[in-house]
C-alpha cells in the first residue's frame, strides 16, 4: 500500500496539468463566444469562401 | 405594388423577411410581384438582396433557430465610418496593405444573422474576411483599403438591417467584464478540481476506517486532503476573504463576512484534524462549499453580465456623433464625447450634444426635457447658451463649445450619479446571510456532536456520526436557491422586455414603500400633440397643409392631428404658396388662395377650465388666422401615457405610496396631480420645478422614511434620482445616463410592466423563502438524525444530493413573470435554466 505515497500525488499532479491547460484555454479566450462557432461548423463552406481561407485564419489567430 | 386602396383584400400575412404580421391594407406594406408581403420597404430590400446573393438559406436557418428578425429600419448614413482615425477606432494595417478593424454590429438576433453577415463577405469586393462574434455583437473584418472601405461595408449591411458603428474606446467596462467572466470560470474549474479530489480522498478515508486502514496511510490521506482544502480556500476561495477584508476595513457589513468566517473555521478544522491525525474530516466539505459558492457567484454575475451586455449594445446605437468644423473650413465627424472646449460644432436638427456651448450662428428651438423636465421647447438664437443634453428641434446651429466632458452640465450630473452609485452600501443578500450562519451552526453542532459522542461512546463512533452530520448538511442548496430563482426571473423578465441589471433590485421590490414618478416622458408621452381644436374641420385641414411645409415639432403634431381626424387628408390635395416661416413667430402662406397665418397665442394662460376626465395640461396654444381673422385655436400639450393611471392605481392597491416628482412647471404638474386624484389615486406628495439636485435630495429623505424607495423616470434629468433610489426604474430609451444607472430598464413605453415587476418580485421572494424553508426543514431533520447517530456516513453521502435537487427544482418552479404571450416558450420551467442567456439577448 506504500505505492499510495507516489500514486496519489502523481494522480493529483496529472489532474493539475489538465487544470493548468484549462486555465490556458480560458485565458486565451476560447470560451468567450460559445454561440457562433458551434453553428459556424454546421454551415457548408461555399467556394468563394474557401478562396479566402487564409485571411479567415488570420482573424482566428489574432486575439484582441 | 402598394396596396393602400384595396380594403377588400385586407388580410394579415407574415412579412417575408422579418415575419412581422402585416396587414396588406397597411399603407406602409409592400407586395412584390410574387405576392410576398413585406412590412416595410426596408424588409423588401433586404429580401431582394439576400436572394440576389443566393443566400436564401438564411430563412431556413432562421426558422430552425426559432429566432425573430426585426424589421429593417431605414438606414442612416454612417459618416463617422469615413474617418475611423478621428472616431478613435484602432485600425490595424498588415504588411500586405490589408486593414483589420473591429466594429459593433447592431441588430444581431441569432446564428442565422451571423451566418448571413459572414456569407455576405463573399459578395463585397475587397472584403477579405468577416467574422461575427455573437457574444458581444462585434464584427471583425479584414478589408483591402484600395478596393473598399468600412463605410461601404456598413452600407451593404445596413440594407440588411445590421447597423455598424465604431466601438467606443470608453467601453472598457465590457472587456473588464469579459476578464471577470474568465476569472469566474477559472475559479469554478479550480475549485471543482480541488473539491472532486478532496471528495475522493474523503471517500478513501471513510472506506479505510470501515475496513481498518493503516494509521500512517490515514494520516497521509488526511494531510493530502487538508492541503487540497487549504488550496481551495486560499485559491478560488480567496475572493470571499478579500471582499470580507475590504468591507471590514471600510466598516461596512458585507455578505462575504459570514461566508469567509465559515470558510476560515472549515480550514482551521481540517488542518487541526490532519494535525491530530484523528477526528473529523472537514476538508471535503470545505472544498465543495467553495466550489458551490463560486457557482452561485457565477450565476449571479452571469445574469448581470448578460443584462449589462444587452444594455451596452443598446447604448452603442445611441452614441452621438458630432460634426466639427475645422479652422480651414473642412468638416470632420467625431464621437461627441471627444469634443473639446473651443471646438466649433454644427448641431443638426434632431441632434443632441453632451457639451455646453454658445450659439454663434443660426436660430432654432431647443428641447431640454431630458435635462430639466421642462416640457415646452424654447427658442434660441446667436449669442444664447446651449446646455449639454438639449435637443435641437428645428434648424442647424453652429455652437462654440465652452465646456466639455466632466465640466459640462451633463458631465457634472454624471459625476454626481457616479458618486451616488459608489456611496451605496451593498445590500446583504438573504441567501449569503443565511448560508454563512448555516455553516457556522453546522460546524458548532459538529464539534458538539463529536465531543458528546466521544464522551458517551468512543472517538471512533463520534467521528462516524460527525462525518454523517457534515455530509448530510447541505448549505449549498441554500446558497444556490436565491441566485437561481433570481436568475430565472431575470431571464423571464427579459423575455417581457424588462431588463434587470441587478438581481438585488428584484428582491427589494417585494417590500412596498414609496414610488416617486417623474412626469415628462414617464406619466406623459413627452412629445407635443394637439389636444383640441375649436375651429372647423376645413380650417384645420388647410392649416395642416400649411404646416406640412415645416419640420417644427408643433407643425408635425398638427399634421399628425389632421391625418388622425381625417385619414383621407393629404397635404398634396392643397395648393400651398408663399410659405414664410420665422422662428418664434409662426408660419404664414396661402392655401388654396386663402391667406393663413398660424402663430403662438398670447392668451394661453387664460385657458378655459379643462374637464377632469381627460387630463390636458396645455403648454402651447396656436391661433389660426384666415385672411386676418382668428378662426380657431389649436391647443397643444403633452398627452398622458395610456395605462399610466391604471398602473399607478394597481401599485397603490398593492400598498405602495405614490409621489409625483417633476421638473416641469407647477401649474402643469398640479393639473396632472388633480387629474390623478380625480381618478381615485392618493398621492403622498406632488413636487414640481425640481432640479436634478433637488430630486436627489427628495429621494435621500424618503429613503430614511420608507423601507423601499423606488424612482421611476427617464432621461438624463432623472439619472441622479434613479441611482440614489433603492431601485431606479428607467422608462423609455434615449437617456443614456438613465440606462447606465437604473438597475431596471423598461423600454417600449410599457408603464404597466412596473405592476408585473412588483408582482413577480413578490413571487420570487416567496419562492426563495419556500426554498429556504424546505432546505432548513430537510437539514433540521437530517442533522438531528445524524447527531443522534441514526445515519451511517455512507448513507449520508447518498442523501447529500437529494436536498440540493429538491431545492433547485423548487427554485425552477417559482412562477415569476407569468407569460402573457407564451407562444415561443410555452413551458417556462424546462427552458428556464438554459434559456436565460438567449432570452436576455432578444
Amino acid at each position: 500500500m506504500s505505492v499510495l505515497y507516489i500514486a496519489l500525488p502523481l494522480a493529483i499532479l496529472l489532474g493539475g496539468i489538465g487544470l493548468v491547460a484549462c486555465w490556458y484555454c480560458i485565458r486565451s479566450g476560447q470560451y468567450d463566444d460559445l454561440e457562433s462557432p458551434s453553428v459556424r461548423m454546421l454551415i457548408d463552406e461555399s467556394p468563394e469562401r474557401n478562396a479566402n481561407d487564409e485571411d479567415t485564419n488570420r482573424c482566428d489567430h489574432v486575439q484582441p | 405594388m402598394a396596396t393602400a386602396n384595396e380594403p377588400d383584400r385586407a388580410s394579415t400575412h407574415p412579412c417575408a423577411h422579418c415575419g412581422l404580421p402585416t396587414r396588406t391594407d397597411d399603407p406602409a406594406a409592400f407586395l412584390d410581384n410574387s405576392a410576398r408581403v413585406f412590412c416595410c420597404h426596408g424588409c423588401m430590400g433586404a429580401y431582394a438582396l439576400i436572394h440576389e446573393c443566393g443566400l436564401q438559406d438564411f430563412y431556413a436557418l432562421r426558422d430552425q433557430s426559432h429566432s425573430e428578425i426585426s424589421p429593417v429600419k431605414s438606414y442612416r448614413k454612417q459618416h463617422v465610418l469615413d474617418d475611423l482615425e478621428a472616431a478613435g477606432v484602432p485600425v490595424e494595417t498588415f504588411a500586405d496593405g490589408l486593414c483589420r478593424v473591429q466594429l459593433s454590429v447592431d441588430g444581431l438576433h441569432c446564428a442565422a444573422c451571423s451566418w448571413l453577415i459572414e456569407k455576405m463577405q463573399g459578395t463585397v469586393p475587397g472584403l477579405k474576411s468577416a467574422r461575427v462574434r455573437m457574444s458581444d455583437a462585434t464584427l471583425d473584418m479584414v478589408y483591402d483599403p484600395q478596393v473598399t472601405s468600412p463605410r461601404k461595408v456598413a452600407e451593404r449591411l445596413g440594407t440588411l438591417g445590421y447597423i455598424l458603428s465604431p466601438i467606443d474606446s470608453r467601453d472598457e467596462g465590457e472587456s473588464a467584464d469579459r476578464w471577470l467572466q474568465r476569472d469566474h470560470w477559472i475559479g469554478m474549474a479550480t475549485s471543482f478540481f480541488l473539491a472532486a479530489n478532496a471528495m475522493w480522498i474523503g471517500i478513501s478515508l471513510y472506506a479505510g476506517e470501515a475496513s481498518g486502514m493503516d494509521h500512517s496511510h490515514a494520516t497521509f490521506l488526511r494531510w493530502m486532503g487538508a492541503s487540497l482544502g487549504l488550496l481551495s480556500a486560499i485559491g478560488p476561495g480567496r475572493i470571499f476573504f478579500s471582499s470580507a477584508w475590504t468591507s471590514l476595513r471600510a466598516g461596512v457589513p458585507h455578505v462575504d463576512i459570514p461566508v469567509a468566517l465559515g470558510l476560515a473555521v472549515g480550514t482551521a478544522g481540517s488542518l487541526v484534524g490532519a494535525a491530530l491525525g484523528e477526528g473529523n474530516i472537514y476538508f471535503d466539505s470545505l472544498a465543495s462549499l467553495v466550489f458551490l459558492l463560486r457557482v452561485g457567484r457565477y450565476i449571479q454575475f452571469r445574469a448581470q453580465y448578460r443584462a449589462g451586455l444587452s444594455l451596452t449594445r443598446l447604448l452603442r446605437s445611441h452614441h452621438e456623433m458630432a460634426v466639427r468644423l475645422e479652422s480651414d473650413g473642412s468638416i470632420v465627424t467625431i464621437p461627441a464625447h471627444r469634443l473639446q472646449v473651443d471646438d466649433v460644432v454644427e448641431v443638426l436638427p434632431g441632434q443632441s450634444l453632451p457639451v455646453d456651448g454658445i450659439v454663434i450662428k443660426g436660430s432654432s428651438l431647443l428641447q431640454t426635457a431630458w435635462i430639466t423636465g421642462e416640457s415646452r421647447p424654447f427658442p434660441v438664437s446667436a449669442g444664447m447658451e446651449w446646455v449639454g443634453g438639449a435637443q435641437n428641434l428645428q434648424s442647424p446651429l453652429l455652437i462654440r463649445v465652452t465646456a466639455a466632458g466632466d465640466q459640462s452640465r451633463i458631465g457634472r450630473l454624471r459625476e454626481m450619479v457616479r458618486q451616488a452609485t459608489a456611496q451605496r452600501t451593498p445590500m446583504t443578500q438573504l441567501a449569503d446571510r443565511v448560508g454563512g450562519i448555516f455553516v457556522i451552526v453546522v460546524l458548532v453542532l459538529a464539534i458538539g456532536t463529536f465531543a458528546a459522542w466521544s464522551w458517551i461512546a468512543s472517538p471512533a463512533v463520534a467521528a462516524g456520526h460527525t462525518i454523517a452530520l457534515l455530509t448530510i448538511a447541505c448549505p449549498c442548496a441554500l446558497a444556490l436557491a436565491a441566485p437561481l430563482v433570481i436568475t430565472v426571473a431575470l431571464g423571464r423578465a427579459a423575455r417581457e422586455q424588462i431588463w434587470i441589471r441587478d438581481g438585488n433590485a428584484l428582491e427589494r421590490l417585494a417590500k412596498p414603500g414609496i414610488l416617486w414618478i417623474d412626469k415628462t416622458g414617464t406619466l406623459t408621452l413627452g412629445d407635443l400633440s394637439v389636444l383640441n381644436w375649436d375651429g372647423t374641420a376645413d380650417d384645420l385641414k388647410r392649416a395642416a397643409a400649411l404646416e406640412s411645409r415645416s419640420e417644427h415639432p408643433v407643425a408635425r403634431a398638427i399634421v399628425a392631428f389632421a391625418s388622425q381626424q381625417d385619414p383621407t387628408w393629404h397635404p398634396t390635395h392643397y395648393r400651398v404658396d408663399n410659405v414664410l416661416q420665422s422662428y418664434g413667430e409662426g408660419i404664414r402662406g396661402t392655401v388654396d388662395g386663402l391667406y393663413y397665418e398660424l402663430r403662438g397665442s398670447d392668451h394661453q394662460e387664460q385657458m378655459p377650465k379643462q374637464d377632469t376626465d381627460s387630463y390636458m395640461p396645455i403648454c402651447q396654444a396656436i391661433d389660426v388666422f384666415c385672411n386676418g381673422v382668428r378662426h380657431g385655436t389649436l391647443r397643444m400639450g403633452d398627452r398622458e401615457r395610456p395605462g399610466a393611471v391604471d398602473a399607478l392605481k394597481s401599485l397603490s392597491q398593492r400598498g405602495w405610496n405614490i409621489g409625483l416628482l417633476s421638473g416641469d412647471r407647477a401649474n402643469i404638474v398640479e393639473a396632472l396631480s388633480d387629474r390623478l386624484k380625480g381618478a381615485g389615486l392618493t398621492l403622498v406628495a406632488t413636487k414640481s420645478e425640481q432640479s436634478p439636485e433637488q430630486k436627489m435630495e427628495t429621494i435621500m429623505k424618503s429613503r430614511r422614511m420608507y423601507p423601499t424607495t423606488v424612482m421611476v423616470g427617464d432621461g438624463i434629468n432623472d439619472a441622479a434620482a434613479l441611482s440614489t433610489a433603492d431601485i431606479g426604474i428607467a422608462i423609455r430609451g434615449p437617456g443614456e445616463v438613465s440606462l447606465r444607472n437604473a438597475p431596471i430598464f423598461i423600454p417600449g413605453n410599457q408603464i404597466d410592466s412596473i405592476v408585473r415587476l412588483v408582482d413577480s418580485s413578490k413571487s420570487a421572494v416567496r419562492g426563495i423563502h419556500a426554498c429556504f424553508a424546505a432546505s432548513l426543514l430537510y437539514n433540521t431533520i437530517t442533522i438531528s438524525l445524524a447527531i443522534s447517530g441514526w445515519i451511517h456516513p455512507l448513507i449520508a453521502a447518498l442523501f447529500m444530493p437529494l436536498s440540493g435537487i429538491t431545492v433547485l427544482t423548487m427554485a425552477l418552479l417559482v412562477r415569476t413573470f407569468p407569460s402573457t404571450n407564451s407562444q415561443s416558450y410555452p413551458d417556462g420551467k424546462s427552458n428556464a435554466g438554459l434559456g436565460t442567456s438567449r432570452q436576455v439577448e432578444i
